[in-house]
């Protein structure tokens, strides 16, 4: 474990580490337990509002780590046998730490409003967040990301709309866990087989 | 301004990953359009993408990002050796960019000003209730965003913490306090025509400025971050 963690800070900057990983998300949680829980627990909607924010910050922020990635190859870690096997474990880690502030969201929402669909909730946003992940790690820029994220965002926020109220049984918390452990293998399986595509030049130079 | 416009325009297809950055664009466009006409609601009601689910236009957020597109194409450009070699070299990073991002972002502000005339007319709503918020919310993200947009390459870190900030504060803050009721959405709406002016004003300031600090930041390498692990080469 320790080495997955090690990996994993190997790919983040001191940038990203102090803001992507600290700052902000304080920020957001503070966010979270003074307003959005508060408004979770008169109305519905709050938690997918608060989600919206997460959401938003979750995919953007990528960019910063992952960014383009699965697209036109990186050259790095090429050289060693134990690239390929970093860049799993940073991915793994990656994946692994979404879901924990996922979860640190749904238990300042679930302490404050003592609603179990915030767990639901979170599982959502984890879920929509690491499927546009498997979308956004192919674009080339700053814009594109930020808009693939707006996008995500008006997704939710309208399936949040549309099925106000309905959430927190047993049922759907155990398909959301299982759908989250398939999206999770999926992403990582996905950039770990585009890198070992690339030993191949299995993508030819057509200008992409 | 019209030779830099017309060199800059040309240089789009000889960014980087141009082909996907047109399905790109076509299929956002495409999704602007559709959130701008589909959200389309009056301003009492309370969860809009229009009226101010946090606040801001969603819609409108979407073509006038789509504005953008452009520009960062073209910006692309200069991330070549080839182009570093130019005298145009500052021009592609400064004029071109913020002049093709005033005029496409102008273009798309008249689209959205357009589209929501015409869902006015046929959902039988005010204009002044249709176009009334349009200084908050789309006029002052626009504003933010194209100052973003000239920051954003050599100080992509810092430019996206402010973002965040400015989202929350602007988009979460105002829908809040419309939602809650805290702030009535009728006191938040203009005269249509002064709300239109506002926007069209905050435009062409976020431009000017734009330009200005593009101008001013030009010594400034190009923030590696802003380009993706896919533009970044082994040097």
């Amino acid at each position: 474990m320790k080495k997955k963690i090690k990996s994993y800070l190997a790919f983040t900057s001191n940038g990203y580490r102090l803001w992507g990983l600290v700052l902000i998300p304080a920020l957001l949680f503070v966010a979270t337990y003074f307003a959005f829980s508060d408004l979770a627990y008169d109305h519905s909607w709050g938690l997918f509002v608060g989600g919206a924010f997460i959401l938003f910050y979750e995919i953007f922020s990528d960019y910063w780590l992952f960014g383009g990635i699965c697209g036109r190859q990186a050259e790095y870690l090429k050289t060693s046998l134990g690239g390929l096997p970093l860049l799993e474990s940073a991915l793994a880690v990656d994946l692994m730490r979404r879901f924990l502030y996922a979860m640190v969201f749904s238990a300042i929402c679930y302490t404050k409003s003592r609603k179990p669909e915030a767990f639901c909730v979170g599982l959502m946003i984890y879920l929509m967040a690491v499927g546009m992940l498997n979308i956004t790690r192919y674009l080339p820029g700053v814009i594109q990301q930020m808009m693939t994220a707006f996008l995500a965002v008006v997704v939710f926020s309208l399936y949040g709309a549309a099925t106000l109220g309905m959430h927190g049984g047993i049922l759907e918390l155990v398909i959301l866990i299982a759908a989250a452990l398939a999206v999770s293998i999926v992403t990582v399986w996905h950039v770990l087989q585009r890198m070992k595509g690339s030993y191949y030049e299995k993508e030819s130079e057509k200008g992409n | 301004m019209k030779k830099n416009l017309k060199k800059g325009i040309s240089l789009i297809r000889y960014g980087a990953a141009f082909k996907l950055n047109l399905v790109l664009f076509i299929i956002m466009f495409v999704l602007g359009i559709a959130f701008e006409v589909l959200g389309f609601r009056a301003v009492g009601t309370k969860m809009s993408l229009n009226s101010g689910f946090m606040g801001i236009d969603l819609g409108a957020v979407f073509l006038l990002c789509t504005a953008a597109f452009p520009g960062q194409m073209t910006l692309s450009v200069d991330l070549s050796a080839l182009a570093q070699t130019s005298p145009h070299k500052k021009n592609i990073q400064t004029s071109m960019v913020t002049k093709m991002n005033l005029v496409f972002s102008l273009i798309a502000m008249t689209l959205v000003v357009v589209i929501r005339l015409i869902m006015c007319a046929v959902t039988h709503t005010g204009i002044t209730e249709g176009l009334g918020n349009l200084w908050y919310s789309a006029g002052i993200l626009e504003f933010v965003l194209l100052l973003f947009f000239a920051v954003c390459y050599k100080y992509f870190i810092a430019t996206m913490v402010v973002m965040y900030l400015v989202l929350m504060a602007v988009g979460w803050g105002l829908g809040f306090a419309v939602g809650s009721g805290v702030i009535s959405a009728m006191t938040l709406i203009l005269h249509p025509v002064a709300s239109l002016l506002v926007s069209y004003a905050f435009l062409i300031l976020g431009a000017v400025l734009g330009n200005g600090i593009s101008r001013l930041l030009y010594q400034k390498n190009l923030s590696k971050f802003a380009f993706g692990i896919s533009m970044q080469r082994t040097k």
